[in-house]
């Protein structure tokens, strides 16, 4: 069990590190970044302060970072932060825009369970290496064609700046599949997920009595649902039953279960089925595990 | 009803509560970790390493250890949710365990806890001392551990009154399936941070109920409380009928009566008497905010200088009869002007109890939850069925419902079609009751009537002058069907939820019964007076139905099916007390004996009173109480 844990872990970490062993889907994105190919247009990336990001651009493409022309490697500055990649066509037209987090190695994380004065707690085992330092500027910053990086923060501290957190490719990568499927189907216009609730550090994950090593506090996990018509804080009434309620959840479930199924791009992963309770309408959990999971329908 | 009663007990019993588990949490020192579920190896993590250390002072230290033993789970979770436990618990959680009550806060928490009948709540005559305790405790008490308690006993006391003011902040269940849809709830963890910070009261808004009946009820209460912190009104006496011109010696009762609820009643004067047709009041709307602002002094000085006007204060005169017929139509009585048993029982019924009745329709539509953007609603003892939009009655209509043997069902459901020109089934119970007595005494009633004779065992059609209906086995071995015509029993449409009760909404040939006041005659379906309008307005909203498609299928005469586009949710409810346009509430009759805690006001007016009250009665006096 142990080692099947850390597996996972291994794995998790990897991605969140290596960030998406996921092929390209689209034409036109031949962008690899150490080897790997962004799985869409709009992508993010974490890297460790003084590593080294390989690029390998095809013919014809420019790539530049923060504006300034980058060759074949990008080494990643000490201080952390966030940089934008970006390569232009011929044409001078964005192929693909990637957002680099230059992490806080959790090294920095104080004795007490602190960086920067906000409570990261202690993980039970598999630290992540680092962190992504969010400044009060940085929530909007896109992360995929759907999402932005401030949907994911946890709720802790809601005035404390900076904020920190990690978000993985996996997790963003399936959000990405099962909107456009639903979009795709008619299902929803949405044009994103409400996140309920992405990244928890292990404080505030113990804090509020959750599962001890829920995937939440390595950036794998999202609870989302569905709030455009009406938005209004709940998820919208998907199955058309003309009630909001966890046959809504089920019926996104399903959805994803079948979708996922049949993407070879998406990784096994845990999904899981939520009802309303007095705080919250029902909800879809969905994260990258790495292995298959099911709980809740 | 008794489910909120016993959060109720809770709320004020609250405190002390808590204070049991915080001296049983005390003999505890050691940080208890909670009971997570989990494989072996990971059940050996301690859960408070996950924490870190404590961000603060030893208060906020204390605040966390306390929450971290499941302080707030064990004296709270037996009375609310325990999701409703887990937003106090993030509350805390988010701001590192800092303590969530301020002086501000915690002082509009007892203004709440005084105000709670504003909100239809009882209030314990004890409960504003015992939340005081807290409160200086909180802020007074010489250990930061009793002051983190305190802390922790004020959000278990405001949790429990949003808990109730909301209809329970339950958990999605089967049961209450359709409270989950309650957006605001969301907020609940925001809304008590911000409680703390100093608005205890406006921070409840979001959690109480939307409906405009909610609303308007809330706001009739503030209105019979204050009638009632006034005296309310006295009995009148038992006695002979009395229409308009009759003198008797109760009517200056009747008249103070009815003004002690706020209706006005304009004063017939000698000039009246000249005019064929006196103008009514303004329709004898009860002005209760007019009531409210004129003190009882000034009341009687109105009394005293409308004497000099009136022709005699014991006829019942004109003005007088009209305020009463308003009355009437406002107690589901047939507004008739008279006098009688049935409107003196109205009369008499005590502003104790209607505000009683009040209170418990604002908790009926505490735990009838979200109605849905659009939706029917059927309220049996108004004998009305409304349709709403976004906030708006659209549609409004008289009702005819199960007689008292036949009760009309409580529940909600969703309407997903329409049938146009409906075959009626009979129900072999309405058979037996109902038809069999009628076929037997009348050969030619059958066909008459449209009914159409199946043998069940074959599906064949037979005559029914060759069935013996005196045989009683007769209904079970034969299908009684009705064919769509002018005297079916379902009328022009039927519009159907489908149900375990078999109950619906549709149309009658009886179109003579939509005249009476009181209209419980059917044997269990709500017959609508204007079916077809009905359905209409279902379909004006749909995606798929539409009205010209529904004229259409009525007008063929043909038996019609017509699927809407997305289900329409329906609620049959039992609420006594209903507010009109105007706010004004409506008393209805408690046709189906539901509402056991209706009472009749004691006391006569004693011989004093009467006289000020009545206008100088110097023949007449009093009746002796009987």
């Amino acid at each position: 069990m142990r080692f099947a844990w850390n597996l996972v872990c291994a794995a998790v970490l990897f991605g969140l590190i290596m960030a998406g062993s996921t092929p390209a889907v689209a034409e036109g994105r031949a962008v690899r970044l150490n080897g790997d190919a962004p799985p869409h247009r709009i992508w993010h990336r974490l890297v460790m302060p003084g590593h080294t990001v390989r690029l390998d651009v095809p013919k014809g493409y420019t790539a530049s970072v923060d504006g300034e022309p980058v060759g074949r490697r990008w080494v990643a500055p000490e201080a952390p932060g966030h940089h934008s990649l970006r390569v232009v066509d011929k044409t001078g037209e964005t192929v693909q825009q990637v957002a680099l987090f230059v992490l806080v190695p959790s090294a920095s994380i104080d004795d007490r369970g602190y960086l920067e004065g906000y409570r990261i707690g202690r993980y039970p085992r598999n630290t992540p290496k680092g962190f992504i330092r969010l400044g009060r500027n940085d929530l909007n910053i896109r992360i995929s064609p759907s999402f932005r990086i401030g949907q994911f923060i946890c709720k802790q501290q809601p005035g404390h700046f900076p904020k920190f957190l990690l978000v993985g490719g996996a997790n963003v990568h399936r959000l990405e599949v099962l909107l456009a499927g639903l979009r795709k189907e008619g299902v929803t216009k949405a044009k994103n997920f409400f996140v309920m609730s992405g990244f928890r550090t292990p404080y505030y994950n113990a804090a509020i009595g959750s599962a001890r090593l829920s995937r939440h506090m390595y950036g794998d996990a999202s609870d989302i649902y569905v709030d455009v018509d009406p938005r209004d804080g709940v998820m919208d009434d998907l199955n058309g039953d003309g009630a909001v309620t966890k046959a809504d959840a089920d019926f996104l479930y399903d959805f994803a279960e079948r979708l996922f199924a049949a993407r070879p791009d998406v990784e096994p992963g845990g999904l899981g089925s939520y009802a309303a309770n007095a705080v919250h309408g029902p909800f879809l959990h969905s994260d990258g595990r790495g292995s298959k999971a099911r709980w809740g329908r | 009803m008794l489910y909120s009663r016993s959060l109720l007990a809770g709320l004020v019993a609250g405190s002390s509560l808590l204070m049991t588990v915080s001296s049983a949490a005390g003999q505890h020192a050691m940080p208890v970790s909670l009971a997570v579920p989990s494989e072996t190896d990971v059940a050996a993590l301690p859960l408070a390493e996950m924490l870190g250390d404590p961000a603060g002072g030893d208060l906020t230290g204390d605040i966390e250890r306390l929450v971290m033993q499941g302080f707030l789970e064990t004296g709270l979770s037996a009375d609310i949710g325990d999701s409703a436990v887990q937003a106090g618990r993030m509350a805390y959680a988010q701001d590192l365990f800092q303590p969530i009550w301020s002086k501000a806060g915690a002082e509009s928490l007892i203004r709440l806890n005084e105000n709670l009948l504003a909100y239809g709540l009882p209030v314990d005559p004890d409960g504003g001392e015992a939340v005081a305790q807290v409160v200086e405790r909180r802020f007074d008490a010489p250990s930061d551990a009793d002051r983190a308690r305190a802390d922790i006993e004020l959000t278990a006391i405001w949790l429990r009154i949003a808990a109730a003011v909301s209809g329970g902040l339950e958990d999605e269940g089967a049961a209450v399936a359709s409270l989950a849809n309650q957006p605001a709830r969301s907020l609940l963890t925001t809304a008590l941070r911000r409680a703390g910070e100093g608005d205890a009261i406006g921070t409840l808004t979001p959690f109480e109920p939307e409906s405009a009946q909610y609303k308007g009820l809330k706001k009739a209460l503030h209105q019979y409380i204050d009638i009632q912190s006034r005296g309310g009104w006295y009995a009148i006496p038992d006695g002979d009928l009395v229409r308009e011109g009759d003198h008797d010696s109760r009517i200056p009762q009747l008249r103070a009566r009815l003004q002690a609820e706020g209706y006005a009643i304009a004063w017939e004067t000698e000039a009246d008497r000249d005019d064929p047709a006196p103008t009514p009041t303004d329709s004898g709307r009860p002005l209760v905010e007019v009531a409210l602002k004129d003190g009882a002094a000034e009341d009687g000085a109105i009394a005293e200088r409308a004497a000099d006007l009136m022709a005699d204060p014991t006829e019942l005169d004109a003005p007088l009869v009209a305020t009463l017929k308003d009355f009437q139509s406002r107690h589901g009585l047939e507004p008739d002007g008279v006098v009688g048993p049935m409107t003196l029982a109205a009369l008499n019924e005590s502003v104790e109890s209607k505000v009683g009745r009040i209170v418990r329709a604002m908790e009926q539509w505490r735990s009838q939850g979200a109605l849905g953007e659009r939706y029917v609603w059927a309220n049996i003892p108004s004998f009305t069925a409304e349709g709403w939009n976004a906030g708006r009655r659209e549609i409004r209509m008289k009702t005819v419902v199960g007689m008292p043997s036949r009760e009309t069902p409580i529940f909600s459901d969703q309407i997903e079609y329409t049938v146009a020109n409906p075959k009626w089934y009979v129900p072999v119970s309405i058979a037996r009751r109902d038809k069999l007595p009628k076929l037997i005494e009348d050969a030619t009633y059958a066909d008459r009537k449209g009914f159409t004779v199946y043998e069940r065992s074959t599906g064949l059609q037979v005559s029914s002058s060759a069935v013996n209906w005196r045989d009683p086995g007769a209904v079970n071995r034969y299908r009684l069907v009705q064919n769509p015509g002018s005297s079916n029993a379902l009328g022009e449409l039927k519009i159907i939820f489908p149900n375990r009760h078999s109950v619906y909404l549709h149309g009658t040939p009886s179109t003579s019964l939509f005249k009476r006041a009181s209209r419980a005659f059917s044997s269990g379906c709500v017959r609508l007076e204007r079916p077809v309008a009905m359905a209409n307005w279902l379909a004006s909203h749909d995606t798929r139905a539409s009205e010209a498609q529904i004229r259409r299928a009525v007008a063929s005469g043909e038996n019609r099916h017509i699927r809407f586009g997305a289900p329409i949710p329906v609620h049959l409810t039992y609420v006594t007390v209903t507010v009109d346009d105007e706010g004004v509430p409506n008393f209805w009759r408690d046709i189906y004996k539901r509402d056991d805690q209706i009472h009749f006001v004691e006391r006569y007016a004693p011989p004093e009173i009467q006289t000020t009250a009545s206008v100088a009665l110097d023949s007449m006096g009093p009746k002796p109480a009987d």
